[in-house]
């Protein structure tokens, strides 16, 4: 198992400079962290105008700050949007290329098409198109990287004959993924040969079928680059404490925090009906309506990683044993947590929960 | 404690004169009921001004137009039309009812006891024509409301839904001004999205984007009301509170 943070980089009002700066900073001291303690992976999401949930509409830019902060975690897109309304997959291989160089090699590609109305709204983006568009993007983005010059003629991109500069450091190219929200998603990855990033926070047993229809299918993927890469990396979130009733607490507090964000959002699904947004995104999904008709009776997902380190360890073993290859963690939500409190979580899992799956660690200090 | 976007509206812009009775009714089907539902985008700070205290704005701020139309019922033929606002009792979305019209007694009855909707009698229709879905009030020569949807889609396969945000009414519960919350079941039978278009609204908000058009048609379930909400009390203090 190999472990990650995962940012969006939510903000409390009021939005001044000092406030967000202090987000971005707090932020990459913790990746700074995490790096030393033998974190696998950073990863960063791209929103745009969602107030308060996330801040991070320029991934590329706090994943340069961290690569040159750090040495060896991998720096991950999570994902960059592939929908023409908000950027050209030009600019996309453009920026990861560049960051690729920067960081020695180790960015990690995760693409998607978002889920709220703010988003594809504020950029006027053809919502019925974005999954066919992402779709394309994934093709023709490993070329651009792989093919010295490229040219192509599609349905929502073309471009004659360029360089496209500069190329990644990776061999062939870094590695790429799917955001996986919607059921059925999963597959979609590795039928495209692409890593899954489940961002859709369930249980640990509600996953296990999932894993394994995923590895069951990318055995006969047609990959859309130069390798495959059939890794299971699954978002989560996570608070450590000596005192496993204080943790739980705590990690109660992070998702209220963070279900009282996304719920101003407006998200696709509940503004456009479209076919190609039946289920609700990560955002909807993570807000339980505590006015449903079934409210209460759903248990709370039981794969969460709050609590004391023999809490975590067992959590953790129950994910590995269900497939998946690294668990990527939220740990923090609009700075609800006071960043040193933050950072003695991340002591106490360094300490006392990563050395239980230390041959994985090592396995990533070495690249692998 | 954090800053929160809450709504800054005395609600005073609410009509709360309808009494409302938590005592349970029985749920009811009404069969093949058009449900014509337009989403558009509004002012933040038209939308602040409009939400209670206690509630929470959608970003971006929202209102939706809603026509219910049925042929036949239980209780006859009607046709109910509102406007409402985007909003978050808690982290779902809702809808606050600014204005409602019916065009029957028995309607503006049964939505009133129900869920406290507070229904003007106007002249209310809904049409289904070749080329677009279209609502209209009239209050005697004034057009009070006026939407249509056209360049229609159907939804297919797994999206053969709509996802409607429950409707909340300013009423008198008791001794107290608080909202009821509406709940109702949708089996669909067809629907259909297109492009919305509102051509004449009086109420106090006015629509800038339009979102999204649809048109639905469906077994409506009309359930027991289980929430109120305090229009004062911010969601996270408590303020919806189940009806017991």
């Amino acid at each position: 198992m190999k472990f990650g943070l995962f940012y969006e980089l939510s903000t409390p009002r009021p939005f001044t400079a000092e406030n967000q700066l202090a987000v971005y900073e707090n932020a990459i001291t913790q990746c700074k962290y995490a790096d030393e303690i033998g974190f696998n992976s950073v990863w960063c999401v791209e929103h745009h105008f969602l107030e308060e949930y996330s801040h991070s509409s320029c991934p590329d830019m706090f994943l340069t700050a961290v690569a040159r902060e750090t040495k060896n975690v991998r720096v991950g897109f999570g994902i960059g949007t592939c929908v023409p309304a908000m950027h050209s997959p030009i600019r996309w291989a453009e920026k990861a290329a560049f960051l690729d160089l920067l960081s020695g090699g180790r960015v990690e590609f995760g693409t998607g098409r978002s889920s709220t109305w703010n988003e594809l709204g504020g950029f006027n983006a053809n919502i019925d198109d974005t999954k066919k568009s992402w779709d394309e993007y994934c093709r023709v983005i490993p070329q651009m990287w792989m093919q010295e010059r490229f040219s192509y003629e599609g349905t929502y991109f073309s471009m004659p004959e360029r360089n496209i500069l500069p190329k990644p450091m990776q061999d062939p190219h870094p590695p790429m993924w799917v955001a996986v929200t919607a059921p059925g998603t999963e597959l979609d990855a590795a039928d495209r040969g692409m890593g899954a990033l489940i961002l859709s926070i369930a249980d640990v047993d509600r996953n296990v079928e999932r894993f394994a229809q995923y590895r069951e299918r990318i055995k006969t993927c047609n990959p859309v680059g130069g390798f495959v890469n059939d890794q299971i990396a699954v978002a989560n979130w996570m608070y450590c404490h000596s005192d496993d009733a204080y943790a739980k607490e705590k990690g109660n507090e992070l998702i209220g925090t963070f279900g009282y964000m996304a719920g101003q959002t407006v998200e696709i699904s509940e503004a456009y009906p479209a076919n190609n947004y039946s289920a609700l995104g990560l955002l909807g999904s993570l807000r339980p309506d505590p006015n449903a008709p079934d409210a209460g009776k759903k248990p709370p997902a039981s794969g969460l990683c709050f609590g004391d380190p023999k809490t975590l360890i067992d959590t953790i073993q129950r994910w590995s044993d269900a497939g998946a290859d690294q668990l990527i963690f939220m740990i923090q939500a609009r700075e609800h947590i006071p960043q040193e409190e933050v950072m003695a979580s991340l002591k106490l899992f360094g300490e006392q929960v990563l050395p239980h799956f230390a041959d994985d660690t090592a396995q990533i200090a070495s690249g692998g | 404690m954090p800053e929160f976007l809450y709504g800054s509206g005395d609600g005073s812009a609410l009509s709360v004169s309808r009494s409302f009775s938590t005592s349970q009714k029985q749920a009811v089907t009404f069969e093949n009921v058009d449900v014509f539902y337009s989403l558009f985008e509004v002012k933040m700070e038209q939308a602040l001004k409009l939400i209670p205290t206690g509630l929470h704005p959608s970003i971006p701020a929202v209102m939706g137009v809603t026509f219910w139309h049925a042929k036949q019922s239980p209780i006859g033929a009607f046709t109910v039309a509102f406007v409402a606002l985007s909003c978050r009792t808690g982290i779902k979305p809702r809808h606050l009812v600014l204005k409602a019209y019916c065009d029957s007694e028995r309607a503006k009855e049964f939505f009133g006891e129900r869920y406290g909707f507070e229904c003007e009698v106007a002249a209310v229709f809904f049409e289904e024509r070749y080329d677009r879905f279209y609502g209209l009030v009239k209050q005697g020569e004034e057009t009070v409301l006026e939407s249509e949807t056209t360049e229609a889609m159907p939804l297919v396969g797994a999206g053969v839904a709509v996802k409607y945000s429950p409707p909340l009414n300013a009423a008198k519960v008791g001794p107290e001004n608080l909202l009821v919350q509406f709940e109702g079941g949708y089996d669909f039978k067809r629907a259909a999205r297109g492009k919305a278009a509102l051509k004449n609204s009086a109420g106090p908000i006015q629509a800038t984007t339009p979102i999204s058009g649809t048109h639905a048609l469906c077994d409506m379930h009309f359930l027991p009301a289980r929430f109120t909400v305090d229009i004062k009390i911010p969601a996270e203090a408590g303020g919806a509170k189940k009806i017991t």
